[in-house]
């Protein structure tokens, strides 16, 4: 890591949660890294309209992409786990992100 | 063998320690070692050895001269299978009467060096005896093999766990991809669908991926439709409503009074009464596709068409009804027929009048129609040349889609005088089951169509039109090559190998060259090289001669083909490398 603001970025949220989360890892959503070119960018924080879980649920999906894409076809990828309430918000966050 | 074990529970002491040993699961381990022993040393203690016990090298030397006369039998000569049966089981039945002596060998407790680590130690029951290095592991070796043996078992787990996903997604017709987490969340949903009571706004996509998911799953049901309906729905797709009641269809009559089309496959279920409602309750309904409406009377189907509904409908598809007759259709005809862009009907078994299906090109005039299906009429002779070569007239220069799947009475009219004369937009062509195709007639049709259809068409599917091959094909290509997406020729097995590679193969390869220097000399049919520049998918299933070759040369040099099905070839094996990207399905060595 070079400098902290080129490897890692604050994800916040609503509520006030910080999540690090390294840039390529947070890279791996189209959305987020289209931020890049911004102020986002810059300041390295991102402001999400996210509740706290919501936003854990996907910070560990990107790290959970991050270590398991090249895996894919080797078979031994775990199942990632999402709480069943909060399924559907995550939906239409995911969606959002475009994960 | 059987019964001498179920005796050996009443021998005595001897017979006590074999069953302890058989418990352990060392009775194998022993026997080997003694075995081995038999034919190198003879322990001293040989002499206690129970005289009944007949020696067990005889019956070793006599097995393994067998097997080594059965190794020299000539690969040409018939095997004769010998009788052998109750010779291997005398053997084995005498190897397990050995068990029971155990006096010729180092018993628990004794000392003893390990043949891994040299270390000595106390031998017991639990030790395993090595056969390759003829004596015991001490503790910790034996803990050390258990591990590799272990790992060994984990990693067999795996590997069939990885050939199991790499199949499971053969099948699917994709590769195998860590899933989104919108897919994980809406499998979730649909896994838990029946907790959930709203599903809010979710996006239409990924509400239609729950919709059809639910259908795949069969679980689309009178509770979870409701999920789907909303006074803001314009287009509605249900693709499998065994389940749902006539109550429930007719929710979607009020919950969405301003949809405009409206898909529903295997619904069983509709009733006249849902047909009467949507008729005064969705006004705005232009897009109407049924599968399976047997429940809707013919005079229902009349009753329906004639409502404002009815009129203003620009599609209609029906599928899989005897109740849809020939006056529904003519009563589809009269009152929307110059209107439709879409027209769909498919095994109608109950519109079985000639003179009903050739009013098509009268009605089907004024219209613009984009897509036309025609499939499985009740009688092969119902659907003629001319009744199609007439509708193509009308509307040909409009239609983007054919489809005459399973019309096996259409010849290579058709084509010559039919579509390749009045159909330049047309872009999908659908002829699967015209048995009566010829090679020949394909091959002219297609070679004259470029002067009406320039642009080409995107997707063509031929399989069971097993009258055409090599030229037709090629003709295709030259027609259509640099367009075609999907391709299906499955069953065209008099497609060769040699036109097959020719195709695909650079036009100055020095085979080629040969073979058009061959070519005109005698006439051998000779290709040059096609280029499919969009292919996509490929179904080149039960065509034999295609082989690993022909897979190699079609992977190289179709840059964009994704999926390439090879049902039913077993000349394709396991070796061919095709293309990263390209998934090759049906394989017989991919099967689990």
């Amino acid at each position: 890591m070079s400098h902290p603001s080129d490897d890692i970025k604050g994800v916040t949220d609503s509520d006030k949660f910080k999540f690090v989360v390294l840039k390529k890892v947070a890279s791996i959503s189209s959305v987020l890294r289209n931020t890049q070119e911004f102020a986002e960018g810059r300041s390295g924080r991102i402001q999400l309209d996210m509740d706290g879980d919501i936003l854990e649920c996907i910070v560990e999906y990107l790290y959970y992409n991050f270590k398991y894409k090249d895996k894919a076809a080797s078979g031994s990828v775990p199942e990632f786990k999402i709480p069943t309430h909060l399924a559907l918000e995550l939906l239409v966050k995911a969606d959002y992100l475009d994960i | 063998m059987r019964s001498r074990r179920t005796t050996s529970n009443v021998k005595g002491p001897n017979s006590a320690l074999t069953e302890f040993l058989r418990l352990e699961g060392i009775t194998d381990a022993f026997r080997r070692r003694r075995e081995a022993e038999g034919t190198t040393t003879q322990p001293p203690e040989e002499p206690s050895v129970s005289a009944a016990t007949p020696p067990p090298s005889g019956h070793r030397q006599r097995r393994q001269t067998k097997r080594r006369r059965d190794l020299d039998l000539d690969p040409d000569e018939e095997f004769i299978p010998e009788h052998d049966d109750d010779d291997d089981d005398d053997a084995d039945a005498d190897v397990y009467y050995d068990d029971d002596d155990v006096q010729g060998v180092k018993i628990s407790g004794e000392e003893d060096t390990c043949v891994e680590c040299g270390t000595t130690f106390y031998l017991n029951v639990y030790l395993r005896y090595l056969q390759l290095k003829k004596g015991y592991l001490c503790d910790m070796c034996n803990e050390v093999l258990k591990r590799q043996e272990r790992a060994k078992k984990r990693n067999q787990v795996s590997a069939r766990r990885k050939r199991k996903t790499v199949a499971l997604a053969l099948l699917n017709k994709r590769q195998v991809l860590l899933p989104k987490l919108q897919d994980i969340c809406i499998h979730e949903i649909s896994n838990n669908i029946n907790d959930v009571d709203v599903l809010g706004n979710i996006g239409e996509t990924n509400l239609n991926k729950i919709s059809q998911i639910l259908s795949k799953n069969r679980s689309l049901n009178n509770k979870t439709i409701g999920l789907f309906l909303g006074p803001h729905c314009k287009a509605l797709e249900f693709w499998d409503c065994s389940n749902v009641d006539s109550d429930s269809l007719n929710k979607i009559g009020s919950f969405c009074p301003y949809v405009e089309s409206l898909t529903l496959h295997m619904c069983g279920q509709l009733h006249n009464d849902n047909m009467k409602y949507f008729s005064t309750n969705l006004p705005h309904l232009k897009h109407l596709s049924l599968d399976g409406p047997f429940l809707i009377s013919d005079s229902m189907w009349q009753e329906f068409f004639e409502t404002e509904v009815g009129k203003n409908l620009v599609s209609f598809e029906v599928r899989n009804t005897h109740r849809f007759g020939n006056d529904s259709l003519i009563g589809l005809l009269e009152n929307c027929g110059s209107k439709l862009t879409l027209l769909k009907l498919s095994r109608l078994d109950t519109v079985d009048s000639g003179d009903v299906w050739s009013l098509l090109p009268h009605y089907l005039g004024e219209s613009t129609l984009t897509e036309l299906e025609i499939s499985y009429p009740v009688r092969e002779e119902l659907i003629t040349d001319d009744l199609i070569i007439n509708i193509l007239s009308v509307t040909g220069d409009t239609l983007e889609y054919l489809n005459l799947t399973g019309c096996s009475n259409l010849t290579d009219k058709l084509l010559s005088d039919g579509i390749t004369k009045f159909c330049p937009l047309l872009r999908v062509l659908i002829l699967d089951s015209l048995d009566q195709l010829t090679d020949e007639g394909f091959a002219n049709a297609m070679g004259s169509y470029s002067t009406i259809n320039q642009g080409g068409l995107t997707k063509v599917l031929l399989s069971n039109c097993v009258g055409l091959g090599d030229n037709a094909l090629y003709a295709l290509f030259q027609h259509s090559g640099s367009t075609l997406i999907e391709l299906n020729t499955n069953s065209i097995h008099n497609l060769s190998k040699e036109s097959l590679l020719q195709m695909f193969t650079d036009d100055l390869h020095p085979s080629k060259v040969e073979q058009q220097q061959q070519q005109e000399q005698n006439s051998i049919s000779y290709f040059p090289q096609v280029h499919l520049l969009l292919l996509t998918t490929w179904d080149i299933g039960f065509v034999r001669s295609v082989d690993d070759e022909v897979v190699k040369a079609i992977s190289d040099h179709c840059t964009k083909l994704q999926i390439l099905e090879v049902y039913g070839n077993n000349r394709c094996s396991s070796r061919v490398l095709v293309r990263e990207g390209l998934l090759l399905l049906g394989r017989q060595s991919d099967s689990i």
